[in-house]
């Protein structure tokens, strides 16, 4: 990780992004934020701290310690190390997941569900999220996950409903009715 | 009421059925989350948090408690039995507990590491009740820059800890000082970062930080690792065998090192259950008296990492409850518990006496979930266990169900369910660029809190800086936070230096050899 110098090859692009670029998307993001709150509006009292100071100075100790890890790293990086030293790892490495791809459908299948729950209602909404990320789980058996995806919807319209009073969400038209009849299957009023 | 009038009061709340039910769900779900390897008991409580908004503050601290308590002992069972550690604390059990398995001595293995969490629990809680009322007269006398002083501290010590990088905690615990900025400002009324947007007029909901960085965050963690089934050999017996009276008498030693490590690393926030457990466990090696004999599967090598993982939790809880000061992950999701419910923790619940009666009862039901946790282990962990047969996607889908709905069961809010998913992504995202998530979880909780004291100091001292260094109180705690900062730098250099004293020794002898031949 650190071995760009080692044996006098420059550092390649690609690298410096990765060692160096979590750090100044950072520092970017907290310069705006620390403009952002320049623009906080509030009546001054005259010899009294205002409502931006507090984030200021968190904006500014979160600069300087990206700064700090920007200069470090580069010294590191530039350093001449002997081959034989072990690559130090201590910072910002992208460490890629053995399956990042279920990863991104497993946050796609959430989104969708929040965007469906109002529409869906929230049974129909839920077996159908359930049997996505069971799938997306491993599970890869049809029928046992319709089923099982049907009967946890069905616990958790119990628990929820009938035996906490929460209001979930029942869905428009055909899916309003589905909900409601779970809704009397479960016992919720 | 004096200490013990209180503690009986609130042993006589803590059996009252609410709390009893609220004690004996939390017990299970502790054990069954920290059974599951990488289902942390942090999970166990976040998960349970929304679900306390109706009950009662005394009923869900119990609730959140009983977690946290028998998540740091339940893991032994699958840590001796199966080598599988269900938590990180429960790895140094699994040296000498597997050693024991094998040559069958199982049922021997997990009667130690009931008795070990039986005793460093009971103890701890007892030591830490009868320092609850003298630690909160010490916090009484704090204002503001002493109160402001603890919180740096405590915030400085839970970064120092938090990972193997000191800039990339600090630069995590930052991100959550400026989550805790959104919304209106307290002193002045004024807008901050809300971009114009009505769901942010409010501030981002700690509670759905926590559920999305904790819950949903670790869900995603989860299911990026695949699904590995755990196959668990069908033969294990899960029988407990307690030692004898004579065996005990023969650790004494090992139980009192052990549980006053845990008792007094509990009390230092950041340094959890599972620096606890290997501090121990290093120490029993060190000194104790068959200390080499430490990973052949003795029993010293189950007693202190246990006794200390157990005996912390209980440190933890009396600062939450006196300083209103967290110092691990769990503690930090319990305090979120009283802020939910209206409740700022510290020294003022002990001077009045209705809330020093809730003090008590949760502190009285410390004793009783030990108790529980152990009685549980012994005659349901057959159960308990099962729960490592259901296939992880299964399992992954119910936790989410639960994150997502536990969520919106808070205040019905489906902005609440985005707040979720956007930071559970996020602390995926820091975990993947190795930025802790902890320091961030405990930045956006303490972060009112600190605001609030400094802001207070500042108007009272008129901008005066070095008011944080001028009472002995503060000037103490912010010398401890600068030195906590400092420590891992430090050791980093004095284990640096000693390892090239010991090349060199090592090429001296060498050279030395050299010559000789």
């Amino acid at each position: 990780m650190h071995g760009g110098a080692d044996d006098g090859a420059p550092v390649s692009p690609l690298k410096w992004l990765r060692e160096l670029g979590p750090y100044v998307l950072i520092v970017g993001v907290a310069i705006v934020l620390y403009r952002v709150a320049s623009q906080i509006s509030y009546t001054e009292i005259p010899g009294q701290m205002g409502p931006e100071r507090w984030p200021k100075i968190i904006i500014a100790l979160l600069i300087c310690v990206c700064a700090f890890e920007i200069v470090r790293r580069v010294v590191v990086t530039l350093r001449p190390r002997p081959a034989a030293e072990p690559a130090e790892d201590e910072g910002f490495s992208q460490q890629m997941e053995a399956h990042p791809m279920l990863v991104a459908a497993a946050t796609a299948a959430t989104v969708g569900y929040l965007l469906l729950l109002g529409v869906l209602g929230f049974f129909t909404a839920s077996v159908l999220y359930l049997a996505a990320v069971m799938w997306i789980g491993g599970v890869r058996r049809p029928v046992f996950l319709g089923v099982l995806s049907l009967t946890i919807s069905f616990a958790f319209s119990f628990f929820f409903m009938t035996l906490i009073y929460v209001a979930l969400p029942l869905g428009e038209g055909p899916f309003a009715r589905i909900s409601l009849i779970v809704m009397k299957l479960v016992g919720a009023n | 009421m004096d200490t013990f009038h209180l503690l009986i009061a609130g042993f006589a709340e803590v059996f009252k059925w609410q709390d009893m039910v609220a004690l004996v769900i939390g017990l299970c779900v502790g054990m069954a989350v920290s059974v599951l390897p990488g289902l942390g008991l942090v999970m166990g409580v976040v998960l349970a948090l929304p679900f306390t908004y109706s009950m009662s503050l005394e009923t869900s601290i119990i609730l959140l408690t009983a977690i946290y308590m028998s998540g740091t002992y339940a893991g032994c069972y699958t840590a001796i039995l199966y080598k599988i550690p269900g938590e990180p604390m429960d790895v140094p059990l699994l040296w000498d507990g597997w050693a024991m398995t094998m040559r069958g001595e199982a049922a021997k293995a997990l009667g130690w590491a009931l008795v070990a969490a039986l005793t460093g629990g009971l103890v701890s809680s007892a030591v830490m009740v009868s320092l609850a009322g003298p630690l909160s007269k010490v916090a009484l006398s704090f204002g503001a820059p002493e109160y402001f002083a603890a919180v740096f501290f405590g915030l400085t010590t839970v970064v120092a800890l938090a990972g193997k990088s000191l800039p990339n905690a600090l630069i995590s615990m930052c991100i959550g000082l400026l989550v805790s900025t959104v919304g209106i400002d307290a002193t002045y009324g004024s807008e901050r970062f809300t971009f114009g947007s009505d769901v942010l007029i409010n501030g981002l909901p700690f509670v759905m930080v926590l559920v999305g960085m904790y819950g949903f965050g670790e869900i995603l963690d989860k299911i990026g690792q695949g699904s590995k089934s755990v196959s668990l050999p069908g033969s294990t017996s899960t029988a407990t065998s307690l030692p004898s009276w004579r065996e005990l008498w023969g650790l004494r030693a090992t139980l009192a090192r052990s549980t006053t490590i845990g008792t007094l690393l509990g009390l230092i926030p950041g340094a959890g259950a599972t620096i606890s457990s290997f501090v121990s466990y290093g120490v029993e090696r060190q000194y104790g008296k068959r200390g080499r004999q430490i990973g052949t599967g003795i029993p010293e090598g189950i007693v202190a990492p246990q006794i200390a993982s157990t005996a912390s939790v209980a440190g933890h809880m009396v600062p939450l409850l006196t300083l209103g000061l967290p110092g691990s992950g769990a503690t930090a999701v319990i305090l979120a518990a009283f802020l939910l419910h209206g409740v700022q923790p510290g020294p003022f619940m002990l001077k009045n006496p209705d809330s020093a009666l809730t003090v008590y009862t949760i502190l009285a039901s410390m004793f009783v979930s030990v108790i529980g946790m152990c009685l549980l282990g012994f005659l349901w962990i057959r159960l308990v266990i099962k729960v490592l047969k259901v296939p992880p996607g299964i399992l992954i889908a119910v936790i989410a169900m639960f994150a997502l709905i536990g969520a919106f069961a808070d205040r019905n809010s489906m902005s609440d369910l985005w707040v979720v998913v956007v930071f559970g992504v996020l602390a995926w995202i820091m975990e993947r660029v190795k930025l802790p998530v902890a320091p961030m979880v405990l930045g956006a909780i303490l972060g009112p809190i600190a605001e609030d004291s400094f802001t207070r100091s500042m108007i009272t001292y008129h901008d005066d800086w070095t008011m944080f260094f001028r009472s002995p109180i503060s000037a103490s705690l912010m010398f401890l936070a600068l030195l906590s900062l400092v420590f891992p730098t430090l050791k980093k250099m004095i284990f640096r230096s000693s390892a090239n004293q010991s090349s060199d020794l090592k090429i001296a002898k060498a050279a030395a050899a050299a010559n000789s031949n």
